[in-house]
């Protein structure tokens, strides 16, 4: 796995400072590698040889500038390819051995495996070892704010789902936001999911409004698959969900395209924090960052997952909600109302990080 | 105050507008049928209300239909605006809100959605919300009936419609949100006594020996501010902070 991941750092990363410069920069990865597959080919027609203008006609509503320069042209997403390749060869390879090995010797095999994967997540169970308790409990003015100034970097990752999860997700981001040059945010938005967009390109042009110096820091999105539509049945979910599992390691493993590797070394190849706040793809990215983390394939201390359940959620946990607490993926779990945080005895009460809101009277 | 919102379209005010939402993700019919039916337009008449907008999302022309099937009188003037989706959300949601000397306040009804809910109350317009009962596990309800609960607005039942609008109707007319100065947007950046930190830390802990350095400084503070007994005393923060920063050096 990890040579394909560090062949596409090395591949584009070139800056897109313009629609022109992208959209040659494609075409050069294109010659190059004829063979793979475009990173957002899974919904654009495949003849089709200028990804950027297809991108273009893609957000019709809006032709804004802003939008453009916002999706970094990352190249193939080969890995998603190889992916499938790798998947159906162990497939083969998994065949093959119960012809060719005894079912003990399988079964062997398999309990370690599984044992090696009990372990690692205990382990980075116990790994967790902020509470977060306290930083909430803080009131007093006077005490000491997480100084992130001086970090070499710091990265998050936002992802928004559709409509209300976006919205709030926005209004989160812009209740922790803070101008500081060393940091760079990460939006993953599924596909065709035009409303998102619009939300990020203006959450963009009020940070740039607010800070028009490097503080603003900066920022990239990346478009992965639905995991599953609004009406679409459970039970064809498991498949658009390894699409999204496939697009969401490249989402997690690529390098901004500007903050090149050559300059900021492993800096900003991973992201710190993973802020999700209940849609399916959420849980999608945060298991594929999990297991990323479970065989060793990023740094320690990298992919901290938050979860933050949504305002809509009063009195129970939606089904992304449960899921990420019963598996203990999240390093940290919020929820935002003081009957929820009753009934869920490891949340976090976070308050309404989502509102500010009054009564009617 | 209250008799002001009380006159139908009264003096020089605007009079109110009505603006339906039915959110961008899925469609909503039961609640754009009810909307179109005679008895809501002669409730809307009899508060005043002369416009109505509604974004209907899929359902835009199955919409039009049914009120191109109303006649003109079961419409009672009320100037009818459509259409699927819009940019400017919040020029429709601050029609609705009640501005001091320009407008009286109108109604949002909306789907219970939270991005739908959450941009109704930053701009404090009165708020009628409806759960969507075909979405998954009718998972909306839970927002209605909290929005309720914390009297944010009215939970509005499907079938009762016009009966919720007369009664956040005459909620509003009696609380503050008849009578708003011009709306501003909340500051951004948001001032670092309110901002929320909590994430910054995680980030922090991404780096184990900062992230050590600096809770040992959060629990120096709390040591002090524990051993200063009663109204903290400017001084030993004061010194706090020279503690911190000479542990900051080494």
């Amino acid at each position: 796995m990890a040579p394909v991941i560090r062949s596409k750092a090395a591949m584009s990363c070139e800056n897109a400072p313009s629609n022109l410069g992208a959209s040659s920069s494609i075409l050069d990865d294109t010659t190059n590698q004829p063979s793979t597959e475009h990173a957002v080919s899974t919904t654009q027609p495949a003849t089709i040889t200028l990804p950027t203008e297809s991108q273009a006609t893609k957000q019709s509503f809006k032709p804004e500038d802003k939008m453009l320069e916002l999706f970094d042209v990352f190249g193939e997403d080969d890995f998603a390819v190889a992916f499938f390749f790798w998947l159906a060869m162990v497939l083969l390879g998994v065949l093959a051995t119960l012809f060719f090995v005894s079912l003990s010797w399988i079964t062997a095999a398999a309990s370690v495996f599984c044992g090696f994967i009990l372990f690692r997540h205990k382990m980075l169970k116990h790994d967790c070892l902020p509470s977060g308790r306290r930083w909430m409990t803080i009131s007093d003015p006077n005490a000491p704010a997480p100084d992130t100034d001086s970090l070499p970097a710091v990265y998050f990752l936002y992802v928004l789902g559709s409509g209300g999860h976006s919205a709030e997700m926005i209004e989160t981001i812009k209740q922790k936001f803070r101008g500081q040059k060393n940091q760079h945010r990460r939006y993953i938005i599924t596909t065709g999911d035009k409303s998102s967009q619009n939300m990020i390109a203006s959450l963009e042009s009020t940070i740039s409004d607010a800070y028009p110096d490097e503080r603003a820091g900066t920022r990239d999105v990346f478009l992965i698959k639905r995991a599953r539509a609004v009406h679409q049945p459970l039970w064809t979910a498991p498949f658009t969900c390894l699409m999204s599992a496939a697009h969401a390691v490249n989402a997690l493993t690529r390098e901004p395209n500007l903050r090149p590797f050559g300059t900021y070394g492993y800096q900003f190849k991973y992201p710190h924090v993973i802020i999700t706040n209940g849609p399916a793809t959420g849980l999608i990215v945060g298991m594929v960052a999990h297991l990323l983390k479970i065989f060793y394939l990023v740094p320690p201390h990298r992919l901290k997952i938050v979860y933050i359940e949504s305002w809509a959620k009063t009195k129970t946990l939606s089904l992304t909600g449960r899921l990420f607490y019963w598996t203990g993926i999240a390093n940290m779990f919020c929820v935002q109302h003081q009957t929820l945080a009753r009934s869920i005895p490891d949340a976090q009460f976070v308050g309404a990080v989502t509102a500010r809101v009054t009564p009617v009277g | 105050m209250a008799s002001e919102s009380a006159a139908p379209a009264g003096g020089s005010l605007a009079p109110p507008h009505c603006f339906v939402t039915v959110g961008a993700t899925a469609g909503f019919r039961q609640l754009l049928a009810e909307v179109a039916s005679p008895a809501f337009f002669e409730t809307l008449a009899a508060l005043g209300f002369t416009r109505l907008s509604v974004q209907c999302g899929p359902d835009l022309a199955w919409f039009e239909e049914r009120v191109a099937g109303l006649d003109a009188e079961a419409k009672r003037g009320i100037e009818v605006e459509a259409f699927d989706l819009t940019n400017s959300m919040q020029a429709h949601m601050i029609a609705c809100r009640s501005e001091r000397g320009v407008r009286l306040p109108g109604c949002i009804i909306s789907h219970a959605g939270t991005g739908t809910v959450l941009e109704a109350m930053r701009y404090s317009a009165p708020l009628v919300v409806v759960p969507n009962p075909t979405l998954m596990d009718n998972h909306q309800a839970e927002l209605a009936e909290e929005v309720e609960n914390q009297r944010w607005g009215i939970y509005g039942r499907l079938g009762h419609l016009a009966e919720a609008v007369r009664r956040i109707h005459a909620l509003v007319a009696k609380g503050p949100l008849a009578n708003l100065p011009p709306y501003t947007p909340p500051p951004f950046p948001v001032p670092e006594s309110q901002r929320n930190k909590l994430f910054d830390w995680m980030a922090l802990t991404a780096y184990p020996e900062e992230f050590r350095r600096q809770q040992h400084l959060l629990e120096l503070h709390d040591s002090q501010g524990a051993s200063s007994e009663g109204p903290r005393v400017p001084s030993s923060s004061q010194a706090g902070r020279e503690e911190q920063q000479r542990m900051g050096l080494d």
